[in-house]
This record gives C-alpha cells, sequence and structure tokens, in this order.
C-alpha cells in the first residue's frame, strides 16, 4: 500500500533549514503548534524552578499558612491539572451540546479530544492528591465526598470515552456520546463543591472568591501553575483533536470504501450497471490508498 | 504520631513521586497523540490534513 500521499514538504515549514521550527510532514503539528509548543516548554521549566525551588515551605509560622512543610509544592500541580479536567469536560459538554443543535461534526471531534485529555487530567488528580493524602491523612485513599465523587467522574467520562468506541453508525454514534458527556458533566460542579455541601476529609478550596487561603510566592507558583497547565491542555488539545479529525476522514474513507465494495459484491451477482460503476470505484479507492 | 512524624521527614520522596508521576504520563501521553497523528495522517491525503 502506498502511504505516501502527502506530497512534497514545503519549504520553510518542513524543510532541513526550519530547525527548531521544523514539524514532521504527516503529523498533527503545525507551525502555530510547534511555536505555542516551544513556549510552553520554557513555561513549565519556568513553573519547575519557582514549584520546587524558589517558593518557600509551609511552615505554618504565618496566618496564611497550614503547616503543609514541602507538601505545599503537590498543590501546585494537583490544584492545576483538578482546574484542567473541569474546563475539559466543560468543552466536551459544550462540543456535546452544539453537536446536538448544530449536527455539525466539528462539534463531536472536540468534544472527544477534550474528553481523552479530560480522563489524564482525572487520572492525574487523583494520583496526586492520593499521594499528597498519605502523608497528610496517613492513607492513599478514603471514601470521601470530594475523592469518591472524582472517581466517578472518571468512570463516567471513561464509558463515554467506551461509547465512542462502539460500532456503530457515525451520526448515531456522535449522537450517543454527545447525551453522555451532557449527562457526565452534570457531576462536575457536585466534584467542586462537595467539599462545601458534605462533611469531607479534603481541605476547603485554595483559592475562593479572590480570598486565597495562601498568599506571596506561594500563591504566585500556584496561580503560575494554573497558567501553564491551562496551556498545556491547549496545546495537548491542538494535537488530539487533529488526531480525531484524521481519524474521523480515515473512518469516512473506510466506510465508502466497504460500502462500495458491498454493492459491486451485490452488483455482480445481478450483472447490474450500478455494480460496474462501484467496481470501478473500488478499484480506484484501492490503487489511491 | 511517630509514623506521621516519620514521613514529614520524607516528605521531598512524595514531592518527587507526584512530580515524577504527572511528568511521566503527560510525555508519555503527548508521545503517543504525537505518534499516532502521524501513522495517521500517513494514510491521508495532504488535503484531508487542513492544519499543514
Amino acid at each position: 500500500m502506498n502511504t505516501d500521499t502527502s506530497g512534497p514538504p514545503v519549504e520553510g515549514r518542513t524543510g532541513p533549514r526550519a530547525g527548531l521550527f521544523r514539524v514532521h510532514p504527516h503529523g498533527t503539528a503545525s507551525r502555530g503548534s510547534r511555536v505555542f509548543g516551544i513556549v510552553l516548554a520554557v513555561g513549565i521549566a519556568a513553573f519547575g524552578v519557582f514549584a520546587l525551588a524558589l517558593s518557600p515551605a509551609d511552615s505554618g509560622r504565618q496566618v496564611s499558612e497550614n503547616e503543609m512543610g514541602q507538601l505545599v509544592r503537590i498543590m501546585y500541580v494537583h490544584v492545576p491539572v483538578a482546574i484542567a479536567c473541569y474546563l475539559a469536560f466543560l468543552v466536551t459538554a459544550a462540543g456535546s451540546a452544539m453537536y446536538l443543535w448544530k449536527k455539525t461534526a466539528g462539534w463531536d471531534l472536540l468534544a472527544a479530544a477534550s474528553a481523552e485529555v479530560g480522563v489524564v487530567f482525572t487520572a492525574l488528580t487523583l494520583a496526586t492528591g492520593s499521594i499528597w493524602g498519605k502523608i497528610a491523612w496517613g492513607t492513599w485513599w478514603e471514601w470521601d465526598a470530594r475523592l469518591t465523587s472524582t472517581l466517578l467522574l472518571l468512570v463516567l467520562y471513561l464509558g463515554y470515552l467506551a461509547v465512542r468506541r462502539t460500532i456503530l453508525d457515525p451520526v448515531v454514534r456522535a449522537q450517543r456520546a454527545a447525551i453522555v458527556g451532557l449527562i457526565a458533566f452534570v457531576n462536575v460542579p457536585i466534584v467542586h463543591y462537595s467539599v462545601d455541601w458534605w462533611r469531607s476529609l479534603h481541605q476547603g478550596p485554595t483559592l475562593s472568591r479572590f480570598n486565597p487561603t495562601i498568599d506571596g510566592l506561594k500563591l504566585f507558583t500556584l496561580l503560575f501553575g494554573m497558567v501553564v497547565v491551562q496551556a498545556l491542555y491547549v496545546w495537548l488539545m491542538m494535537h488530539r483533536f487533529r488526531l480525531q479529525y484524521a481519524e474521523a476522514q480515515l473512518e469516512s474513507k473506510g466506510l465508502d470504501l466497504a460500502l462500495a465494495e458491498r454493492r459491486a459484491e451485490a452488483a455482480a451477482d445481478t450483472g447490474t450497471e450500478a455494480g460496474t460503476k462501484d467496481a470501478t470505484l473500488v478499484g480506484a479507492r484501492k490503487g489511491t490508498s | 504520631m511517630a509514623l506521621l512524624a516519620a514521613a514529614r521527614d520524607n516528605e521531598w520522596a512524595y514531592v518527587a513521586a507526584a512530580y515524577g508521576l504527572i511528568v511521566a504520563v503527560l510525555v508519555a501521553y503527548a508521545a503517543w497523540t504525537i505518534v499516532r497523528g502521524r501513522r495517521i495522517g500517513r494514510q491521508l491525503p495532504s488535503e484531508d490534513r487542513r492544519w499543514m
């Protein structure tokens, strides 16, 4: 099978002189995503310096401190990653609602791509929270309201991804996935407000209504972490959405080919003229794929 | 209490575990996405990769 169908690389974007900004001729990167990725990498490195070196340990000597010691550094990644999973599922819900309204495939692809990135961030939220809990609470896991609702969130969106993998007509599958994507989002505010609504082992919001419980360099590092992680979500989405789009294109071509093959087989049995046209189409498609 | 105090002495190990896990998972996920994108992209004509 001939797989090289992209034509010659564009000079300046994919050519040898492009250096750091060179993008793979078949990949999901563009010049914009490459520049954004480089800026993001610098931001992540700077955040690492602030989070692990410059920011002080939480000693509890000041009113705004909570005696978290070095563990405060886990919060710099745990909170931004949790916010990123809210953002990802918000985009999934918005994409799902827009798909049900407009019936445009692009919204469905956006919802699907964001759900997968959101699942990764949710798993990381649970894992980093568990590491924090082991030392702060003395246990890896507790069936507390925040932890349980977050686990439920992960399971719901794994279910959403499972719906997306069912072998169905793409339109029916997109409709079902959109409904699941909207229903699953109901759990996001439950996760967020669970620490207020129920008695919880989990601490309350660190940043709440412009009245944060931390200040100074620690507050700056946390806010910086939020910017960096949300930017990382955007960068991952640029690639993941393009991958989703490419997969949909490939699936669509595969379906067209399979339909043409079936029609050609059926027509060959009856010897109709339409069957000859489909056989020609199958031959042409096979020749180009 | 003694166990908790001992754990507090070892806080950096937990911090390193959390950061290491996040970096490892996100790098692996980004790499998987990019590699899969290249593999799928090879099977598509350039006009179907509209971001290029």
